[in-house]
């Protein structure tokens, strides 16, 4: 039975040869100067427009992701009430499709839509009169950005949240009323301090999925946003400058930030199957 | 009564949200200045470089379907039945794409592979396996879902106590049971072939045409078109999505016939 550990030998040699060695490849590469280990890349890292957009994509992913966890926790909590199992599956396709239309295509709907010509915002031009590109609403800026990851986070942060509130029980919260509590007091209670482990996690997978996003930005915003996945992809393809040790300094500084971000998601899903178990002995006894 | 009607509320807003920028899309890609127009769709299908990249993407994303099959069925299936130990080592590898994205995993393989023992970078070749490592995850999952609602062990031995050997047991019992668990993940794994930008921008320098890479040119040089070509992209997805769903359907249904029917086994044997 021994020899059918060699079934594993194919994978973690795919492993090595296209994930491992080539993440090697980076750090080793963002390390190497002229005269062998250098810290120039990281150095330039630091400068100003580098710093910007540390900045930039940092805070754009933290607001996207936020609002989307918030708003996708509130939608999953009206789902599980409404408790019309037609409408939850209508959900789950409508979510699914949403999370596999993302990128390319959906950055182009959104151009279609609420571009300096689109469909939207013609027509609230012409029939509302309100002109959102006056209003200082630009598809290729922070703003325009800032909507079209909510249409793609949201529908992630829903399909993440849906299966730890649908976990909540019911005779909970009718306890609570029983008791006099109102559903604030229910939220602030028992829903939020029950659901805090997975909320934290949803945030940290959204808050990398953001922070890496590169197909929606480039369509939408291209080079007129600053963007640390952006600046990555034209370190390869810019006919301007092709720095590769910088872009691999950089590479190696979003990795960092999505190693955290991600490690909340892995952390807070042990923690809650932690809870499950416990959950489950206390009943059993 | 009434949190009920909030929560309708709610989930309204959530649909037009979703739906909003598809409408938008599609009046889009049917409006020539107010009138209803097909002839974004007509360029499109009679574009031969449209019909050529359709042609690389439903190619690469089968070969990564295939490849993804071959290489991560045989070990998480012996794995789960024999060490779960490994597995649980090859479940954490397979996450390490959440931290490698498109972009930095494009400019690493522009670096390693651009040299004589593996110069493939500027080719298709490494597509699949660029592929194959991003639906890893997901394909795990779903054939490890399946494995574990199965008692896939249980069959096997059975199997084999009643006289069969392992090869066979492997191919009458096995293959048939997991069948639904390699469905769902082959179907994730060749949307994610559809549909992926980065690596192929990155890795060929737009030299190879996928519906995406042609999307992204094509909507520059000609937004009609460009667009009607993402309402293609959507319908692609919705097909996948309800492929999905229903195999998921179904397979819910097959779990309990698989219960009550043991005999099944023993025909097989």
């Amino acid at each position: 039975m021994r020899l059918g550990r060699l079934l594993f030998l194919p994978i973690f040699a795919f492993l090595l040869i296209f994930a491992i060695i080539p993440a090697f490849g980076v750090l080793s590469s963002s390390l190497t100067g002229t005269h062998g280990l250098s810290f120039t890349f990281y150095r330039q890292t630091f400068s100003q427009q580098y710093y910007n957009a540390f900045w930039t994509t940092t805070w754009l992913s933290l607001t996207s992701s936020v609002l989307a966890a918030i708003w996708g926790f509130v939608i999953a909590f009206a789902l599980v009430r409404t408790s019309m199992t037609v409408l939850q599956r209508i959900i789950t396709a409508l979510s699914s499709t949403m999370a596999n239309f993302a990128g390319l295509p959906l950055a182009v709907a959104f151009m279609a839509t609420l571009g300096t010509s689109g469909i939207l915002t013609l027509f609230l031009q012409q029939y509302l009169h309100v002109d959102i590109v006056a209003m200082g609403f630009n598809l290729a800026a922070f703003s325009g950005l800032f909507v079209a990851y909510l249409s793609f986070l949201t529908p992630l942060a829903v399909i993440l949240m849906l299966p730890a509130v649908s976990s909540l029980h019911q005779e909970w919260e009718e306890a609570m009323y029983t008791l006099g509590a109102s559903f604030f007091l229910y939220l602030r209670k028992v829903a939020v301090p029950v659901l805090l482990p997975s909320m934290i996690g949803t945030l940290g997978l959204l808050f990398a999925n953001a922070f890496s996003t590169y197909v929606t930005s480039y369509e939408l915003a291209g080079s007129s946003i600053n963007l640390v996945p952006i600046l990555i992809g034209y370190m390869v393809n810019g006919n301007v400058s092709m720095n590769l040790g910088l872009g691999d300094a950089l590479s190696m500084e979003e990795m960092i930030v999505l190693g955290v971000s991600i490690s909340f998601y892995f952390f807070a899903q042990r923690k809650s199957l932690l809870h499950a178990r416990e959950g489950r002995s206390a009943n059993a006894t | 009564m009434r949190r009920k009607w909030i929560s309708k509320i709610v989930i309204f807003f959530f649909i037009l949200q979703m739906v909003i920028p598809v409408i938008g899309l599609m009046i889009f890609s049917i409006d020539n200045e107010g009138l209803f127009t097909l002839s974004s769709y007509q360029t499109l299908f009679t574009d031969p470089s449209f019909l050529s990249s359709l042609m690389n993407s439903l190619g690469i994303s089968l070969v990564s379907v295939v490849l993804t099959i071959l290489l991560v069925t045989p070990p998480i299936w012996y794995g789960y039945l024999y060490s779960p130990r490994i597995l649980r080592v090859l479940e954490a590898m397979s996450f390490i794409t959440f931290v490698l994205p498109g972009v930095v995993l494009g400019l690493a393989y522009v670096q390693f592979f651009s040299n004589p023992p593996f110069a493939l970078a500027g080719t298709p070749t490494l597509l699949p396996f660029a592929f194959t490592l991003f639906g890893m995850p997901y394909y795990m999952q779903s054939v490890l879902n399946r494995l574990r609602h199965s008692e896939a062990k249980l069959y096997h031995d059975v199997a084999r106590s009643l006289g069969s050997s392992n090869l066979r047991s492997l191919l009458r019992v096995q293959v048939p049971l997991l069948a639904p668990g390699i469905l769902i993940g082959s179907i994730l794994v060749f949307s994610i072939g559809m549909g992926e930008f980065t690596i192929t921008q990155l890795t060929t320098g737009g030299s190879f045409m996928t519906l995406p890479i042609y999307l992204q040119v094509d909507f520059q040089n000609n937004p009609l078109a460009g667009a009607a070509m993402a309402v293609i992209a959507l319908l692609i997805a919705i097909v996948l999505v309800s492929l999905t769903l229903g195999t998921f359907r179904r397979r819910k249904k097959r779990r309990e016939a698989i219960h009550v029917n043991h005999s099944s086994v023993e025909q097989a044997v």
